[in-house]
């Protein structure tokens, strides 16, 4: 008798163990449904990582992208593989194949570095494919250094591990177009505006100037930050000046002011000979312009030291520098 | 000119019986005499640091080809079917590469022959890209002279002489198409300008002349063939089109295209491909501008109206319908990704990693602009506006030329090399004007009295001054200022450049150097005694395998024949290379066998720490071997720890510490000292104890190592009579 009741006791303890289970997943399921609806991707700290992907009773499949967002951890690469990661995510969320079986979260290393160590991760971003009941195996991690993280590689890859077939909705980039409008509307503003005389069009020197900023503009490496996307700023705390040590970096800051230079340097150097072909003048005048003449060639040195300088702390070993050290 | 030739210091050296124009003639003779040798000379470094000797890894396929031209003759040149590299497949070398360079250093050396002077071809080869840059200085004074005047002519030749972006690929021994190329381009600029300024048709004919010359040595010819064009529209634009220019272009246009269809590896490009597409656009747009003129020279304005808008109405629909037609059945070709790459910065970046990977294709940052024209730098935007203060034919070409080149050297380091001229040019030009401006200023007599006369006699002198008929008071000491400042920057100048030239350009990179603790340099030789005893001690079919980076060394300087080399055609072949190096020796062998491998060669530079050896260059291996269908099982992952490094040492991935390439390299290191209070066996590049030391090699043996350990050559073992058993 004594053992039936116990075998009652056991069973009993089991079906409630289960249904108490099955209780909690789909708790789970529908608050992460929840989650989803309102935002495509999941934003997942320590407690969620360890409730809803590390928890082994799981029915439903999950995508976790590991980065590190936040600005001081300077990973350029993160934010743009989050933009790719989220184009996904929100195809995914308006597709037919939205289901509540495989949902798409993120582990930012600030809110969740215990699940990084539980990983072993050491490297951001890392995508990685949780199954249902089951911890990722070698397989599923994607590996980004062969496939990169573009929008498509990263359906194929959700397709070989999950078979969620995702259509990308890309949404289109209307800020270059606003931009192009903008520009237009702004040079058609100025020839209306200036539609009495459109002299200074066939203006030489107008144009040469505005040749010559297109010309400082290249020369101070801008395309090199288009392609490279360097940050603006250093953003490390014993780094005090706004110059990268090293000659195979720059900050965007650095080029502005170095084409500034350059533009500065060729504008005094240009006042300096107008001066001197200017009309005869007053003596009054005549004194104040050789006095300017006099300050330009001193500026002019001093912008030729200034940059001789950044060069020198660009190029470790480089022996010359003038004025300034 | 006047007032250079008043206060140069050897003015009494002159002859004083000369006459003032033979006075200027041999002033600017000197001048520019001494430019050319400065030129030559600067670019002497590496061969009096080291020796005569080719550098780095594409001069040596190009010494190799043209030594068989000079052997063979130009025939078996052309016809020439190489089977010493890509083995077995062969390359057949006559069709595919630019035979400028090589035709004129075997010119050149036939030439000297016929002088019984015996130079040696290698000679030749070392010193081309020197004596092309002292040619370049004279043809950029020719060019700035027809551009500006004779003085700004002469400042443009003593900057291009010494200008870093320049001397970085045609120092002594750069043996490299773009050494003459840069001469090819601005000749063929120079009789633009001149057939532009002329409209005759002998000046345009000289001009396709040099622009063959130009397609035949560097494929940048694509460059001049858009930037004429460009410039004859831009003269549309600016109403300066006339009869001379539609001379200029039609004859250069015409004879240029036959004559650049020439060449085997051009081919059928110029009519074909969308890169000389605007060339042949402007060239009919010339025709049909010249016939409007005509047209409305005859006819009534009324008249010409109603035909202009007619015509222009069917004209443009059936070009459109043209060009679809054309594009639909693909006989316009796609323009290559490199091309892309050019126009929309970051294109190579989205789409060509190949191409975004190569460290010559990177954009450009600010201070590689500086490195390598410092002061240009400054005068250039000078120089542009002196050309627009007065806009001619020729202003508006060297302003199209340098906004062009300024954009792709922005967007390709490699390509500093065409910016450097118009760089110099421009500058030059700027200089010229700033100094003449102020010298006009000096006044010489008065300045000569002031520093040799007493303090009274400079008073009464500046009271002269003051009813000079100045615009404005000091303006001697104001010019006296400008001169002064403008020699200062001059001088840092030739500093700089001097310095850039001996630090940063003139390493041979087959030779290395070091200083050693007391200052003295010691030289590493070892990449030459390995080729040199391969050479002389193995069989003249052997086959060496080793990475494709060093394939054209071996094939110049060992003769032997090769797998893989830096001509990177086929990458299913060097793809099974990299197999070969990432595979176990067991496996490693079949992939020798099956490519009858009979040496193996590998650079290591783990015992005096040089850091571009092959366990650096392994990953790129691992990736281009497992690239391809056969190499499937080859993942990168595996060549990694857990954590996701590259280590050799005792945590490193065991896949790595035995693949064919972890054993060739550190065979037997582990039994070798490098270090002082460090173990046997410690890498001292990578800075780390090897992991896996005692292992002996069953498919290969040692061969040969060289002095510091940089090269190891292996020898395959033959399989045995008797098979295994």
């Amino acid at each position: 008798m004594k053992y039936f009741v116990y075998l009652f006791f056991i069973c009993a303890c089991i079906t409630l163990n289960v249904l108490s289970e099955e209780d909690v997943l789909s708790d789970k399921i529908q608050q992460l449904t929840q989650w989803s609806l309102k935002k495509p991707i999941i934003r997942l700290n320590n407690e969620h990582f360890k409730h809803y992907v590390k928890a082994s009773s799981r029915n439903y499949s999950m995508f976790i992208m590991f980065t590190a967002l936040s600005p001081q951890r300077q990973c350029s690469i993160c934010k743009q593989a989050y933009d790719e990661f989220q184009i996904v995510a929100q195809s995914y969320r308006y597709s037919n194949a939205f289901s509540n079986s495989v949902f798409f979260g993120m582990v930012d290393f600030d809110d969740g570095s215990d699940a990084f160590q539980y990983l072993k991760l050491n490297t951001a971003p890392v995508f990685i494919y949780f199954p249902p009941k089951m911890k990722p195996k070698k397989s599923d991690y994607m590996d980004l250094s062969r496939s990169g993280f573009s929008a498509e590689q990263i359906i194929k890859w959700i397709h070989d591990r999950a078979d969620v077939e995702i259509q990308i909705y890309r949404p289109p980039n209307y800020s270059g177009f606003l931009l192009v409008i903008l520009m237009i509307t702004m040079i058609l503003g100025l020839l209306y505006v200036k539609r009495d005389s459109f002299k200074f069009l066939f203006n030489h020197i107008v144009w040469g100037i505005f040749i010559i900023g297109i010309v400082c503009y290249f020369i101070s490496g801008q395309t090199w930050n288009l392609i490279n996307g360097p940050p603006f700023m250093p953003q490390n705390k014993n780094n005090m000046g706004l110059f990268a040590d090293d000659s195979n970096m720059q900050y965007i800051a650095e080029t502005y002011i170095v084409q500034i230079l350059f533009f500065l340097h060729f504008g005094v150097s240009i006042g300096v000979i107008l001066l001197n072909e200017a009309p005869k003048l007053k003596s009054q005048t005549g004194k104040r312009n050789s006095f300017v003449a006099a300050v330009g060639i001193v500026v002019v040195v001093i912008l030729f030291s200034y940059l001789l300088s950044i060069f020198r702390s660009k190029y470790q070993g480089y022996p010359y520098s003038f004025l300034i050290k | 000119m006047d007032a250079l030739t008043s206060i140069l210091p050897f003015k009494q050296y002159l002859p004083h019986k000369l006459s003032y124009d033979k006075q200027e003639t041999f002033l600017k003779l000197f001048i520019l005499t001494f430019a050319g040798i400065l030129a030559f000379a600067t670019r002497l470094f590496s061969v009096l640091r080291y020796e005569s000797v080719i550098h780095e890894f594409d001069p040596y396929f190009n010494y190799r080809t043209t030594k068989f031209l000079t052997d063979e003759g130009f025939y078996s040149f052309h016809n020439w079917f190489d089977d010493r590299a890509w083995y077995p497949l062969g390359r057949i070398i006559g069709g595919t590469i630019y035979p400028g360079l090589m035709v004129t250093s075997a010119a050149i050396y036939h030439t000297l022959r016929w002088f019984h002077i015996t130079i040696d071809i290698r000679n030749v080869c070392v010193f081309l890209a020197p004596l092309f840059s002292s040619f370049t200085v004279i043809v950029t004074y020719l060019l700035t002279k027809e551009l500006k005047n004779a003085s700004a002519g002469l400042v443009a030749a003593c900057l291009i002489s010494i200008v870093p972006g320049y001397i970085s690929r045609s120092v002594a021994g750069s043996y490299d198409n773009e050494g003459i190329a840069i001469f090819c381009m601005l000749l063929t600029y120079y009789l633009w300008i001149k057939a532009i300024k002329t409209g005759s048709i002998m000046w345009s004919a000289s001009c396709a002349l040099a622009y063959f010359y130009m397609v035949s040595s560097w494929g940048g010819y694509v460059f001049l063939i858009n930037l004429m064009p460009l410039h004859v529209l831009a003269l549309m634009v600016t109403g300066h089109f006339s009869h001379r220019v539609y001379v200029a272009y039609s004859t250069v246009y015409i004879l240029g295209t036959i004559l650049s269809m020439q060449i085997p590896f051009v081919g059928f490009q110029p009519v074909q491909s969308s890169e000389h597409m605007l060339a042949f656009g402007t060239f009919g747009l010339c025709q049909i501008y010249s016939f409007v003129e005509y047209v409305k020279s005859k006819l009534t304005e009324a008249q010409f109206n109603a035909l202009f808008s007619f015509a222009l109405m069917t004209v443009g629909f059936g070009l459109g319908i043209a060009g679809l037609v054309l594009w639909a059945s693909g006989k316009i070709a796609p323009w290559t990704g490199r091309f892309y790459a050019l126009l929309d910065p970051s294109y190579a970046k989205n789409h060509i990693p190949i191409i975004a990977s190569v460290s010559e294709h990177q954009p450009t940052a600010w201070s590689s602009f500086f490195f390598d024209f410092e002061l240009l730098v400054f005068m250039f935007p000078v120089g542009i506006y002196y050309c627009f203060k007065e806009l001619t034919d020729a202003n508006i070409f060297i302003i199209m030329y340098g906004m062009t080149a300024i954009y792709f050297a922005g967007v390709m380091v490699r390509l500093m090399l065409v910016l450097a001229p118009v760089m110099c040019i421009l500058s030059g030009i700027g200089i010229s004007s700033i100094l003449t401006t102020y010298m006009r200023n000096l006044d010489v007599n008065q300045l000569k009295k002031t520093t040799s006369s007493t303090a009274s006699s400079q008073s009464s002198s500046r009271s002269r001054r003051g009813d000079d008929s100045s615009t404005y008071p000091r303006k001697n000491e104001i010019a006296f200022g400008v001169v002064c400042l403008m020699s200062f920057f001059l001088i840092t100048y030739v500093f700089h450049c001097t310095w850039v030239t001996s630090e940063a350009y003139s390493s041979p990179s087959i030779v290395l150097s070091a200083r050693t603790g007391t200052g003295s340099k010691y030289i590493f030789d070892d990449f030459r005694e390995a080729y040199w005893w391969l050479r002389y001690n193995t069989d003249e079919d052997a086959k060496v395998m080793s990475w494709w980076d060093y394939g054209y060394q071996i094939t110049a300087m060992a003769n032997r024949t090769i797998l893989v080399d830096n001509n990177t055609w086929n990458n299913t072949h060097i793809s099974r290379v990299g197999q070969a190096m990432s595979s176990t020796e067991d496996k490693a062998y079949e992939i020798m066998r099956e490519l009858d491998v009979d040496y193996v060669l590998v650079i290591f530079g783990g015992l005096i720490g040089y850091s571009s050896d092959d366990i650096n260059k392994f990953l790129w291996m691992v990736r281009i071997g497992g690239s391809t269908e056969k190499g499937a099982h080859i993942k990168e992952k595996d060549y990694f720890t857990p954590q996701g490094e590259f280590r050799v040492d005792k945590d490193g991935s065991p896949i790595l510490l035995n693949c064919l390439m972890y054993k060739l390299s550190y065979y037997r290191f582990g039994e070798t000292y490098t270090e002082q209070d460090k173990p046997p066996g410690y890498d001292r590049t990578r800075s780390v104890e090897i992991g896996n030391k005692n292992f002996e090699l069953e498919k290969l043996e040692e061969a040969y190592t060289t002095e510091h350990w940089l090269v190891r050559i292996y020898k395959v073992k033959k399989e045995e009579n008797r098979g295994q058993s």
